[in-house]
C-alpha cells in the first residue's frame, strides 16, 4: 500500500512519451500533430522589465505612440501600420476559408497587416484588410503576378520556425474539392509541399530573385525573408545581403497547422534567443534599423511584444495567438464537445492536421466551419489586437517612455543565467552580461 | 540535333516594330521602358544586346511580341502573361517563372528550372535543358529538342513536359499529376515515377503540339514514352485513429 | 553565396602570356551580384624570376610591426633559402625567393613566425585575394598588368564580419606549390574528410570547407593520380553541394555535384576555355555569340595548357 497522494513521474518516460511509444508501436512511423513544440523553453516570461524610478523619468505626458512602418531601405511605400502587431501567415487549406475572412476583417478594424499564407490569396482576404502581406512559399500554391502585385508587401519563405527545412503539410481530410483545385493536386491526398523554392536554392540565387520580386512589384512595396530561427547570425546576414527590405525571424515556438513531432520539438532555437542574436548579426554589418526585424514564435500578449521590441524588433506577428482568440481551443457549451470529437477536453486541444477543428477553425469540414461566426470572430480578434497595443502602451509608459520603438535592452533584466546568455541582458541582480567570445 | 536548326525557321520581326538597346540601360530602367512601350500599345519590341543579364522582362501582363537577340540571364520573362517571346540565344535559370498563359522560344540552351511553377502556355527550347526543368509545374506545355537534366518534372503537379531527346537522372520524381513524354532515353527515374507506353492517339496528340510548335514531322521521334506518378506516395500508410476519418467534398 | 570563374588559353605561341588578370577581372565583377565582400585570383602560368613567388598576408596591426617580416625573411633563410625581392600592398606581401627543398618545409618555416598567413606559394602562380570587388583588387593589386596562360576567380558573399580575408577563395592546397581552388557550395561532411586527411599529416590554415577541396585533390595528386581521374573521386567523396574548379600549373579542372546544385556554363573555342557561374560573366569578356553550355550534374571536365608553341617555333 502506498501513502503517495499522486503517482510519482519519471521524467525520461514520462506519461505522454509512453503513450507516444505505444502509438508509433501501431504507426510505424513519425507522428503528425498541429499546434506548437511541447518543450519547456526560455521565453518571454524569463526576462523582465525594470522601469526608472528615482532615476530619470519622463514626463507625464500619457500618450504612448505605437505607430510602425516597415520597409524604409528600398520600398517607395512602406508598410504603416498602427501597431506593432500583425497577424502572419497561415495557410488558406490549414484555416477555412471564414477563419482567414474573420482574421483580415480583425486585423483591418485595427489598422493593421494580415498574411496570406501557403495556400495563395483569398479575394477576400484582399478585399477586407488594409494591408495584407503575399506570401511567397516554395510550393506556389494559387501564385499568380496579378494577385502577387495586389500585395502591400511580399513575403518569401525560406522556412517556419516551427518545423525548419520542411514544407508545408496538409492531410487528406483538409484537402477537399475546392482546396485541391486552388492548389492545383487531386483532392484527399496528404499534400506535402516542396521544402526548396522552385527557382532559387542558395543566398547567391535569392539575391537574383529578390530583384525579380522588386521587378515585379515595381519597387513600390517592401520584400521581406522569413526565416526560420536556426542559425540566425548567418542567415540574418546572408537574408539582408540578397536586398531584402526586411527580415522575419520564427522562433521555434511557433504554431503550425501540421508537422511531424519530430522537427516540432527538436528543431530550431527559442525566439528569445533568436532576437538578439539577430539585432548583432544586423549590427555587424551596420543594418540594424534599416532592415526592419519582424519576430515571430510565441507571441503571447503585448508585454511579449513589447519585450521583442525592447530587444530590437521592429514589430511582431502571430498566429497561434490569433487562432486562440477566434476561439481555438474554447468549449462552446451546446457546440461542441471536445472530448467527444477529438479525444481531449478543450485546452489540450493540438489536432488541427485532422481537420476536425471543433470551432471550425483549422477544417474545410462546412458542417465545423459553421460554427465560427464571421464577424463575432473578427472582433475577437480585433479586441485582442487592441488588447495587445493597450498593453504594449501601459508597459512603455511604465518605464519612462513615449513611443514603443523606444524600447530598448537597457529597459530589461534577465531573471536567469540562460535568459541571460541568450539575450545579452544583465541577469537580475549583476550588472554584467556572462561573456563569452563569440555568438 | 536537327532541330536546332529552327533558328531559321523562327520568324523574326520585321522593322515595324521598337528596338530597345539594353546596353544602355540598367535592369530597372528596362523593365520601366518595356511596361511603358507596352501601355503606349506599342507591343511589338525587339532587345538587343541583352548580355545574359538577370531579370529581363517581368510581369509582362498584357499581349506582346518580343524578341532577344542574345542570351538572357535568370529569371528571364518571368511571371508573365498573354506574352510571345523569342530568344535567339541561351537562357539562364528559371526561364518563364510561374508563366500564366503565351509562349516562349529560346533558340539554344537553357538553364535549370525552366517554366518552373508555370501555369499554363508553352516553352519551347530548342537546344538543351538543364536541371530541374518544369518543376512544380501547375499547368502549360515545356518542350525540350535536345537533351533534359537532373530532377525533371520534379513535383509536378499538372501540364506536360516534352523532351525530344534523352532525359536525365531522378525523372519525375515525387510528380502529382503531369506526363513527361520523351522520345530518347530516361537516365533514371524518380520517386514515384513509372515509365508507361503511349498510344497512337496520345502520340498523335504530341506529334500535333510539337508541329504547332514549329517541329517538322522527320523530326519528331516516331514513338515517344511517357513518364508519369505511381501515385503511391499520395497517402501516408498507417493514420492514427483521428486522422482515420477521411473528409472530401 | 559565391561566384567562379576561369579562363584558360590552350595553346601559348612561345613566350607569349595572355590578359588572365584583366579577363578575370571583367568576368568576376560582372557576378558581383554573387557576392562583394572580398574576391581573390589565382594567375597561373607567369614566368617568374626566382624559384617560387609567396603571397603572404599579415593581419591586423602585425602588419605595421616590420619585425613580422624580418622573422619571416629570417625563417626563410634559416632553411637556406635567399629571398630576392618584397613588395608589399598594406598588410600584403608579395615575396620572390629562392629555395631548393621541399616547398612543404617552406611553408612551415614561414608559417612558424606567429602572425603571418600564406596565401600562395608557388612557381609560375600566385593568388591574390582582398575585400571588396574586383575591381577594388585590381585598384589595389595590379591584377589587370598579371598575364599567364590560365587562372582562376571568386566573389563572395561572406556571412562573417566584413574584414576576413582568411575565408576568402581561392584557396591554396599547402603544401603543394600552384595548386589552388575556388569552390561554389557547402560541403557537408567536412569534418570526416579534414579529419581523415588530417591524420595523414597535412594542416589546415582555415576552417573553411573549400579549402578541404583543394588538399584532397593535391593530395590525389601527388599520388601520380592524374586530375581528372582526382575529381571523378571527388563527386563520391565530397558529400555536399559544390561546383568547384582547380587550377594547376599545366591546367584546369571543374567539377559539378550529383544536385545540380550550383550553376556552371562553359564557353569554348580552339583556342581558349571560359567557366563561369553565370553566363552574364562570360558574355562580358567574350563577345562573340558562340554557343554556351552547362554540363549536366555529376560531371567532371579538365582542359589543360599546351606549352609548345605554334608551327614556326622551336619545341
Amino acid at each position: 500500500m502506498t501513502t503517495l497522494k499522486e503517482p510519482d513521474t519519471n521524467e525520461v518516460l514520462s506519461q505522454r512519451i509512453v503513450e507516444d511509444i505505444q502509438v508509433k508501436a501501431e504507426l510505424g512511423r513519425y507522428r503528425i500533430r498541429g499546434f506548437s513544440t511541447f518543450q519547456r523553453l526560455v521565453h518571454f516570461d524569463d526576462v523582465m522589465f525594470v522601469a526608472r524610478n528615482l532615476t530619470e523619468r519622463n514626463s507625464e505626458n500619457g500618450t504612448v505612440e505605437t505607430e510602425t512602418i516597415l520597409g524604409t531601405r528600398f520600398a517607395e511605400r512602406a508598410i504603416k501600420i498602427s501597431t506593432p502587431v500583425y497577424i502572419t501567415g497561415m495557410s488558406y487549406g490549414a484555416l477555412s476559408r471564414t477563419a482567414k475572412v474573420a482574421l483580415a476583417k480583425g486585423a483591418a478594424k485595427v489598422g493593421t497587416a494580415t498574411c496570406t499564407g501557403d495556400g495563395g490569396m483569398l479575394t477576400e482576404e484582399r478585399r477586407y484588410s488594409t494591408k495584407m502581406i503575399y506570401q511567397l512559399n516554395a510550393s506556389r500554391y494559387g501564385v499568380t503576378p496579378q494577385d502577387l502585385v495586389k500585395g502591400d508587401g511580399i513575403e518569401i519563405v525560406v522556412g517556419q520556425g516551427a518545423k525548419p527545412a520542411t514544407g508545408g503539410l496538409l492531410m487528406g481530410q483538409k484537402v477537399s474539392a475546392i482546396i485541391a483545385e486552388k492548389r492545383d493536386l487531386p483532392a484527399g491526398i496528404d499534400q506535402r509541399s516542396p521544402t526548396r523554392h522552385p527557382e532559387w536554392l542558395g543566398p547567391d540565387d535569392l539575391g537574383i530573385f529578390v530583384e525579380t520580386m522588386r521587378e515585379l512589384t515595381d519597387w513600390k512595396v517592401p520584400i521581406q525573408i522569413k526565416i526560420p530561427a536556426c542559425r540566425v547570425r548567418d542567415d540574418v546576414k546572408l537574408a539582408a545581403k540578397t536586398g531584402a527590405d526586411g527580415i522575419v525571424i520564427d522562433g521555434m515556438q511557433a504554431g503550425t497547422g501540421a508537422s511531424s513531432e519530430v522537427v516540432l520539438d527538436h528543431s530550431g532555437i527559442p525566439t528569445l534567443s533568436a532576437i538578439a542574436t539577430a539585432r548583432e548579426a544586423l549590427k555587424e554589418i551596420d543594418l540594424y534599423k534599416k532592415v526592419y526585424l519582424v519576430v515571430s514564435g510565441g507571441i503571447r500578449n503585448g508585454v511579449d511584444a513589447a519585450k521583442a521590441i525592447a530587444l530590437g524588433a521592429d514589430a511582431v506577428a502571430i498566429g497561434q495567438a490569433a487562432m486562440i482568440a477566434l476561439n481555438c481551443n474554447r468549449e462552446i457549451p451546446g457546440v461542441t464537445d471536445f472530448d467527444r470529437e477529438v479525444g481531449v477536453p478543450a485546452g489540450y486541444c493540438t489536432k488541427c492536421n485532422t481537420g476536425k477543428c471543433p470551432v471550425g477553425i483549422t477544417t474545410q469540414d462546412p458542417e465545423l466551419e459553421k460554427r465560427l461566426i464571421l464577424d463575432e470572430a473578427a472582433v475577437r480578434v480585433a479586441n485582442f489586437l487592441d488588447s495587445m497595443t493597450t498593453e504594449m502602451k501601459v508597459i512603455t509608459r511604465a518605464v519612462g517612455k513615449n513611443n514603443v520603438h523606444d524600447l530598448s535592452p537597457d529597459d530589461m533584466v534577465a531573471l536567469n543565467l540562460e535568459a541571460s546568455i541568450m539575450t545579452k541582458l544583465p541577469m537580475v541582480g549583476t550588472q554584467t552580461v556572462p561573456s563569452m567570445t563569440r555568438w | 540535333m536537327a532541330l536546332r536548326k529552327a533558328d531559321q525557321r523562327v520568324s523574326i520581326s520585321d522593322s515595324a516594330g521598337v528596338v530597345v538597346d539594353a546596353r544602355k540601360l540598367t535592369t530597372r530602367e528596362f523593365n520601366v521602358r518595356l511596361h511603358a512601350l507596352l501601355s503606349q500599345g506599342k507591343t511589338r519590341i525587339t532587345i538587343t544586346n541583352p548580355e545574359a543579364r538577370h531579370n529581363l522582362g517581368v510581369g509582362l501582363l498584357q499581349g506582346c511580341r518580343l524578341e532577344f537577340e542574345g542570351s538572357v540571364g535568370y529569371y528571364c520573362l518571368s511571371y508573365c502573361d498573354g506574352i510571345d517571346a523569342t530568344v535567339k540565344g541561351n537562357s539562364g535559370w528559371g526561364l518563364g517563372d510561374n508563366l500564366m498563359s503565351g509562349r516562349i522560344i529560346v533558340t539554344r540552351n537553357v538553364g535549370s528550372s525552366t517554366g518552373a511553377s508555370m501555369r499554363g502556355g508553352e516553352i519551347i527550347v530548342w537546344g538543351d535543358a538543364g536541371a530541374r526543368t518544369g518543376i512544380s509545374m501547375k499547368g502549360g506545355t515545356v518542350i525540350v529538342a535536345g537533351d533534359s537534366g537532373f530532377l525533371t518534372g520534379f513535383m509536378m503537379q499538372k501540364g506536360r513536359i516534352i523532351v525530344l531527346g534523352d532525359v536525365g537522372s531522378a525523372a519525375g520524381d515525387s510528380m502529382y499529376e503531369g506526363i513527361i513524354y520523351f522520345g530518347g532515353k530516361v537516365k533514371s527515374l524518380g520517386a514515384d515515377a513509372k515509365i508507361e507506353p503511349v498510344d497512337r492517339r496520345e502520340q498523335k496528340e504530341v506529334v500535333g503540339i510539337l508541329m504547332s510548335a514549329g517541329a517538322r514531322l522527320e523530326d519528331i521521334p516516331r514513338s515517344f514514352k511517357k513518364i508519369v506518378s505511381k501515385k503511391k506516395l499520395y497517402h501516408y500508410d498507417s493514420l492514427e485513429p483521428l486522422e482515420r476519418d477521411r473528409m472530401v467534398i | 553565396m559565391c561566384g567562379i570563374a576561369a579562363v584558360l588559353y590552350k595553346v601559348q605561341a612561345g613566350d607569349q602570356r595572355h590578359p588572365v588578370g584583366r579577363q578575370l577581372r571583367e568576368m568576376l565583377y560582372a557576378m558581383r551580384h554573387r557576392g562583394v565582400d572580398s574576391t581573390g585570383v589565382t594567375v597561373c602560368g607567369e614566368s617568374f624570376g626566382t624559384d617560387y613567388v609567396a603571397r603572404l598576408f599579415v593581419p591586423g596591426e602585425n602588419a605595421v610591426d616590420a619585425k613580422v617580416i624580418t622573422e619571416a625573411k629570417k625563417a626563410v633563410m634559416g632553411i637556406g633559402g635567399s629571398i630576392d625581392s618584397i613588395s608589399r600592398v598594406g598588410s600584403f606581401f608579395r615575396v620572390g625567393l629562392d629555395f631548393k627543398g621541399d616547398v612543404r618545409i617552406l611553408a612551415d618555416a614561414i608559417l612558424g613566425v606567429p602572425g603571418v598567413e600564406i596565401h600562395s606559394i608557388g612557381r609560375s602562380s600566385e593568388i591574390i585575394k582582398d575585400t571588396g570587388d574586383s575591381y577594388e583588387l585590381d585598384r589595389r593589386h595590379d591584377i589587370s598588368r598579371l598575364n599567364g596562360t590560365h587562372g582562376v576567380g571568386h566573389v563572395r558573399l561572406a556571412t562573417e564580419s566584413q574584414v576576413d580575408i582568411r575565408h576568402s577563395h581561392p584557396f591554396w592546397a599547402y603544401p603543394f606549390p600552384d595548386i589552388s581552388v575556388v569552390h561554389n557550395g557547402q560541403l557537408t561532411n567536412y569534418h570526416t574528410l579534414t579529419r581523415k586527411l588530417q591524420q595523414r599529416g597535412y594542416r589546415f590554415q582555415t576552417h573553411n570547407d573549400s579549402e578541404v577541396i583543394g588538399v584532397y585533390i593535391a593530395d590525389k595528386l601527388s599520388q601520380g593520380i592524374k586530375l581528372g581521374d582526382a575529381l571523378e573521386q571527388s563527386l563520391d567523396d565530397l558529400d555536399g553541394t559544390f561546383t568547384y574548379v582547380v587550377s594547376t600549373d599545366s591546367g584546369i579542372g571543374v567539377a559539378k555535384d550529383r544536385w545540380s546544385a550550383k550553376p556552371f556554363v562553359i564557353f569554348e573555342t580552339g583556342e581558349l576555355v571560359g567557366v563561369a557561374s553565370e553566363e552574364v560573366a562570360l558574355r562580358r569578356v567574350f563577345p562573340e555569340n558562340v554557343e554556351r553550355f552547362e554540363p549536366q550534374e555529376h560531371t567532371v571536365l579538365t582542359w589543360n595548357v599546351a606549352l609548345a608553341p605554334v608551327i614556326g617555333g622551336r619545341s
